[in-house]
C-alpha cells in the first residue's frame, strides 16, 4: 500500500526508501519552519500572554463579546458567498475553456487573470467609480427598473462580495482548468457509452471526476476571501468589518498586539478546522466509494 | 514646477545669505556637519506630499550635508506599527507622524530625545515634547470641506452637519482615521461636551450614522466627484488637493474652532543615523522650508520666525488661530472610543 | 466527445461563461478607459478625452523602476515557491504517512492568515535575528505566501494523475527522477504552470508584506501605487495599471498570433 512497504518488498532498507520523501519535503519544511512557524508562533503566542505571564483573558474578551462573534460570522459568510459565486461562474468557464477546440482558449484563460494584474488599491478605485450613487451600477439598476432611486453599493457588504469574487474568480478558473484538462476524455466517453445521456449526466460525471479540484478551488478562494484586507477595507469602508480589518485595527491603529494576535489565532484555527473537516469529508467519501 | 520652486528657494537662500554678516555666515557653515556618504532613512506620507517634502526639505538638506535621504511611504499608524516591530534594531532612522503617534512612540520607549537641533528652542512649548522626543514641524488646520456649487452659504459650525437639506450628502471619516476621532471630539464640544465628556459627541454622531463613512483621504476626490457628497469634516491641505483635481470645493473654519493636527518628527531609538536625522529635523524647522511647505501644501508653519509672504498669509491659518485639543486625553481614550464607535456608529 | 454546446445545458454553460468574462473584464475596462477622461478624479464613462494621465504615468520614472523591482522579486519568489512547492506536492500525493493531512494543512495555512499578521511577525523576527538583508527579506516572505498557491493548484492535478503510468515507467527501469521528469511532469504541467503563474502574480501584486519588508529606497510597484494614492487618487495611478494591462495584453496577443502563424506554416 505505501511506498515504504513496496520498497521493503524489493529488498531495500527502510531508511533509504524514507530518504526520498524526506528530501522532497526538506526545502519546504525548512523555509516554513524559519520564515513562517517561528515568527508567527512567537507573534500568535502574544495572544496567550500579558505582562504577568500566561493568560486566557484575550480569548475571554473575544468569547464574551457578541460584537466579535458577529465579525467572525460576517467573515465566514463573506467567504462562503464569494466561494459560491466563484464556483457557479468558475465551473462553466473552466470547463468551456478546457474542452474548447478553439485556438483562443489558452488566450482567453490568461485573459481571466487580468484582475490579478491590477493592484488591489487601483481595483478598488475602479469599483468605487461603478458603485457610487452616480455610478454605472446604480444607473443600470434604475434603468432596468430594479431600483426606484439611486443605489449606493460602495461601502456595503454586497459591494465587498462582488469586488472580492471578481478578483478571486480567476483563481477558481485556473485551479479547475488544470483539473478538467487532466481528466481523460475517454472517461467521459466511457460514462456516455455506459448509457449516460449526453449533457446532464456527462456534466455530473465530469464534476465528480473533478471533485478534488472543486475542493481545492473552493478552499483556496475561501481562505483568500476570509483573510483579504484591502478590498473589505477600501470597498467596504467602516461598516463592513471583518476579521482582517479588525486585526488591522487592533494591531496597527490601536497597537494592541496581544488582542490582534488573538483574533488572528481564532481565524486561523476556525478555518483550519473547517478545511480539514471539509477535506476529510470529501476524501473519506472517495475512499468509501473506491472500496469494491 | 519643481524647478520653479527650487529657483525660488535658492533665491530666498541667497537673499538670506546676503543680509547676514559674513562672520555669521561663516559660523553657520562651520556648524553645518558633513554627512558625505551617509544615509538617512525616514518614513514619509506618500504621494505628492512625499515629493513636495523631498524637494522642500530633504533635497536641500542632502545638498548641504552630503547625505542621501530616502523616504519610505507609510501611513502614520502603519509606520508606528513598523517602528514597534523594529524596536532595538530599526531600519528606519526617523519617523514622521500626523495622528499623535509620536506620543505612543515615546511611551513605548521607541524614540530617543532630539539632540543638537538648534531651532528646537524657537518652537513654542505646546508644539513639542517637554522631554524633547518629538517636535511639530508643520500644522494642518481641520475644519469643514464643502461643495461651493451645492452649498451657497459657507457652513459656520459643526452643527451644520445636522441641517436637513444636507441629508444624504454628508460624509465623515471613520474613527481610525485621526480626522474621524477629532470630528467626534468637536461634535462633543459643539453640543456642550469636551474631551472629558464625549457623550454629546456620540449622541450627535448617532443622528448621522446612516451617512457615508469612509476610511482614507484618498477617497476624497471620488466622494466629491462621483459620490454626490456636499459636506464633510477634513482639512485645508486636502481641500487644496481636491480643488486641484478640478472640483468646486472650499474650506470653512467652524466657530467651534479649527483643530490643529501636528505633523511631527522623531528619531527611532537605536537609529544608525540618528545624527543625520537630527540635522534633517533642524532643516525641517527652517523658515524657508516651512514657507515652501505652506505654499505647496497649505500646511501651517510651526516655527514662529516664519514670515509668510502676503499672498500666502490669507490662505494658511496661523498656529495661534487654531484650537489645540487635549491630545493626551484623546490618546488615552482612543481605544475605548474606537470600541464604542464600532458598536454604536458603524453598525 | 464533450457536452454539445447547442444542447440546453451547453447553452447554460456558455451563458454563464460569458457572464463570468463580462464580470471579470468590465472593471478592468473601467480602469483602462477611465484615465482617458479629463477630470482630475476617476469617472466612468470618462468626461472629455485626454492622454495626459497616461503620459504622466509614462513620464514618471518611479513607476518603471518599481515595475523592475517587482518583477525581480516576483520571479525569484515564484521560482523558489515552484520548486519547493512541487517537491512537497509530489511527496504529499505519493507517500502515505501519519500526519500527512496536517502537514498539507500547515503548508496551506499562510493563505488564511491576513498578510498584516505575517508582516508584523516577520518584521519582529528579522529585527531580532538580523537574518537576511536587502531584497531577500521580502523574497523570503513572498515565498511563504506564494508556495501555498503552487501546492493548492498542483495537488489536485497530481492526485488525478494515473499512477499506473508511473509504475510502468519504474518497471521498465526508469529512475525516479527520469520517471518524474519524463512521465509525470508532461501530464501535470498545466497545473504546475498555473500554480507558478499564480505565485508570480501574487508576489507581483502583494502590498502589505512589501510595505513592512521591502528595502528602503526600492519600493515595489504596489507600494509605489499605494504611496501615490495616500492623499487623493489621481487618474495617472489608474493609468499605471492601465499600461500594465495594455502591455500584457499586447504581449499575449503577439505571442498567440505568432504561434498561430507558425502552426499554419507547419
Amino acid at each position: 500500500m505505501t511506498q515504504a512497504a513496496q520498497s521493503g518488498v524489493n529488498g531495500r532498507p527502510l531508511w533509504r526508501s524514507a530518504l526520498v520523501p524526506v528530501l522532497l519535503f526538506a526545502p519546504c519544511v525548512l523555509v516554513y519552519a524559519i520564515f513562517f512557524i517561528w515568527p508567527q508562533a512567537s507573534l500568535l503566542g502574544l495572544s496567550a500572554s500579558d505582562k504577568a505571564g500566561l493568560t486566557l483573558d484575550h480569548y475571554g474578551r473575544f468569547a464574551g463579546d457578541s460584537y466579535y462573534w458577529d465579525i467572525l460570522g460576517r467573515t465566514l459568510g463573506l467567504g462562503l458567498a464569494v466561494t459560491v459565486i466563484t464556483l457557479l461562474l468558475g465551473l462553466p468557464t473552466a470547463y468551456v475553456l478546457a474542452r474548447s477546440q478553439s485556438r483562443w482558449a489558452g488566450f482567453l484563460l490568461l485573459l481571466t487573470t487580468f484582475p490579478l494584474l491590477v493592484s488591489a488599491v487601483v481595483r478598488s478605485f475602479g469599483w468605487m467609480v461603478l458603485f457610487f450613487k452616480d455610478g454605472l451600477v446604480s444607473k443600470a439598476l434604475q434603468s432596468l427598473g430594479l431600483a426606484s432611486g439611486p443605489v449606493q453599493t460602495m461601502y456595503t457588504m454586497p459591494g465587498v462580495i462582488i469586488a472580492l469574487a471578481q478578483v478571486l474568480l480567476p483563481l477558481m478558473v485556473l485551479t479547475l482548468h488544470g483539473v478538467f484538462k487532466s481528466i481523460d476524455r475517454d472517461l467521459e466517453y466511457a460514462a456516455m457509452s455506459l448509457g449516460a445521456r449526453p449533457s446532464v449526466a456527462l456534466w455530473l460525471v465530469t464534476l465528480r471526476l473533478a471533485r478534488g479540484g472543486i475542493v481545492a478551488g473552493s478552499l483556496l478562494v475561501f481562505s483568500l476571501a476570509i483573510s483579504a484586507f484591502a478590498t473589505p477595507s477600501l470597498v467596504g469602508g467602516a461598516r463592513a468589518n471583518v476579521m482582517a480589518t479588525a486585526i488591522y485595527e487592533q494591531t496597527v491603529e490601536l497597537l494592541d498586539w496581544p488582542f490582534g494576535a488573538t483574533l488572528a489565532t481564532i481565524l486561523l484555527v476556525t478555518v483550519l478546522g473547517l478545511s480539514l473537516a471539509y477535506g476529510a469529508l470529501i476524501e473519506g467519501r472517495e475512499k468509501m466509494e473506491a472500496r469494491p | 514646477m519643481d524647478a520653479n520652486h527650487l529657483d525660488r528657494r535658492q533665491l530666498l537662500a541667497a537673499l538670506a545669505a546676503s543680509t547676514v554678516t559674513p562672520f555669521a555666515a561663516f559660523q553657520a557653515q562651520a556648524q553645518a556637519p558633513s554627512f558625505a556618504g551617509r544615509k538617512l532613512i525616514t518614513s514619509g506620507f506618500g504621494g505628492s506630499t512625499m515629493d513636495i517634502i523631498q524637494s522642500a526639505v530633504f533635497s536641500p538638506f542632502d545638498k548641504e550635508s552630503g547625505a542621501a535621504s530616502t523616504q519610505v511611504p507609510m501611513q502614520s499608524a502603519a509606520a508606528l506599527a513598523r517602528m514597534k516591530a523594529e524596536a532595538g534594531n530599526p531600519q528606519i532612522d526617523m519617523y514622521q507622524f500626523s495622528g499623535g503617534q509620536e506620543a505612543f512612540a515615546k511611551d513605548e520607549g521607541l524614540s530617543q530625545p532630539l539632540s543638537g537641533v538648534s531651532r528646537l528652542a524657537t518652537i513654542p512649548a505646546d508644539l513639542k515634547d517637554p522631554d524633547g522626543h518629538w517636535v511639530t514641524w508643520a500644522v494642518i488646520a481641520e475644519g469643514i470641506v464643502y461643495r461651493k456649487d451645492k452649498i451657497q452659504t459657507p457652513p459656520k459650525s459643526y452643527k451644520d452637519f445636522f441641517k436637513p437639506e444636507y441629508k444624504g450628502h454628508i460624509a465623515f471619516p471613520a474613527i481610525t482615521n485621526g480626522y474621524g476621532l477629532d470630528f467626534l471630539v468637536m461634535l462633543a464640544k459643539a453640543y456642550g461636551g469636551s474631551e472629558d465628556n464625549i457623550e454629546p459627541g456620540f449622541e450627535a454622531l448617532k443622528k448621522i450614522k446612516g451617512e457615508t463613512i469612509f476610511r482614507a483621504a484618498s477617497d476624497l476626490p471620488t466622494l466629491f466627484g462621483q459620490g454626490d457628497i456636499w459636506i464633510m469634516p477634513y482639512d485645508t491641505g486636502n481641500t487644496f488637493k481636491v480643488q486641484q483635481s478640478g472640483l468646486p470645493v472650499a474650506f470653512a473654519t467652524p466657530e467651534e474652532g479649527s483643530p490643529a493636527v501636528f505633523i511631527t518628527a522623531c528619531v527611532a531609538k537605536g537609529a544608525k543615523n540618528a545624527d543625520v536625522a537630527n540635522a534633517a529635523i533642524d532643516t525641517m524647522l527652517k523658515p524657508e522650508a516651512q514657507i515652501e511647505i505652506a505654499r505647496t501644501m497649505r500646511w501651517t508653519a510651526s516655527n514662529p520666525d516664519t514670515k509668510l509672504p502676503s499672498d500666502l498669509a490669507g490662505e494658511v491659518p496661523a498656529v495661534g488661530q487654531l484650537a489645540k485639543l487635549n491630545r493626551t486625553k484623546i490618546n488615552s481614550m482612543r481605544a475605548a472610543w474606537t470600541e464604542r464607535w464600532n458598536r454604536e456608529i458603524a453598525r | 466527445m464533450t457536452i454539445a454546446w447547442r444542447s440546453p445545458l451547453g447553452l447554460v454553460l456558455l451563458v454563464l461563461c460569458t457572464i463570468a468574462f463580462v464580470y471579470v473584464l468590465l472593471p478592468i475596462l473601467v480602469i483602462v478607459i477611465a484615465p482617458l477622461g479629463a477630470t482630475g478624479y476617476l469617472a466612468f464613462p470618462p468626461q472629455g478625452l485626454t492622454l495626459k494621465w497616461y503620459q504622466a504615468a509614462l513620464n514618471d520614472q518611479r513607476y518603471l523602476t518599481a515595475v523592475m523591482v517587482s518583477l525581480r522579486i516576483a520571479v525569484a519568489s515564484a521560482l523558489i515557491a515552484c520548486v519547493i512547492g512541487i517537491a512537497s506536492a509530489y511527496a504529499l500525493t505519493r507517500y502515505e504517512f501519519p500526519g500527512r493531512r496536517l502537514l498539507e494543512a500547515l503548508f496551506l495555512s499562510p493563505l488564511i492568515l491576513p498578510s498584516l499578521v505575517l508582516a508584523v511577525g516577520l518584521t519582529l523576527f528579522f529585527t531580532r535575528t538580523g537574518l537576511l538583508t536587502g531584497p531577500w527579506r521580502l523574497i523570503a516572505a513572498h515565498v511563504v505566501v506564494c508556495t501555498p498557491y503552487v501546492l493548492r493548484v498542483s495537488l489536485p492535478v497530481l492526485r488525478r494523475f494515473d499512477r499506473s503510468l508511473e509504475e510502468a515507467a519504474r518497471n521498465l527501469g526508469a529512475t525516479p527522477f527520469q520517471t518524474f521528469f519524463l512521465v509525470v511532469l508532461p501530464v501535470v504541467r498545466p497545473g504546475i504552470v498555473a500554480g507558478t503563474v499564480l505565485a508570480f502574480i501574487t508576489s507581483f501584486d502583494e502590498l502589505v508584506l512589501a510595505l513592512f519588508l521591502a528595502e528602503p529606497g526600492t519600493p515595489t510597484l504596489p507600494v509605489t501605487i499605494y504611496s501615490a494614492v495616500q492623499l487623493g487618487f489621481d487618474p495617472s495611478v489608474a493609468a499605471v495599471s492601465g499600461l500594465l494591462i495594455i502591455a500584457t495584453f499586447a504581449v499575449m496577443l503577439l505571442y498567440h498570433l505568432l504561434n498561430a502563424l507558425r502552426q499554419q506554416r507547419n
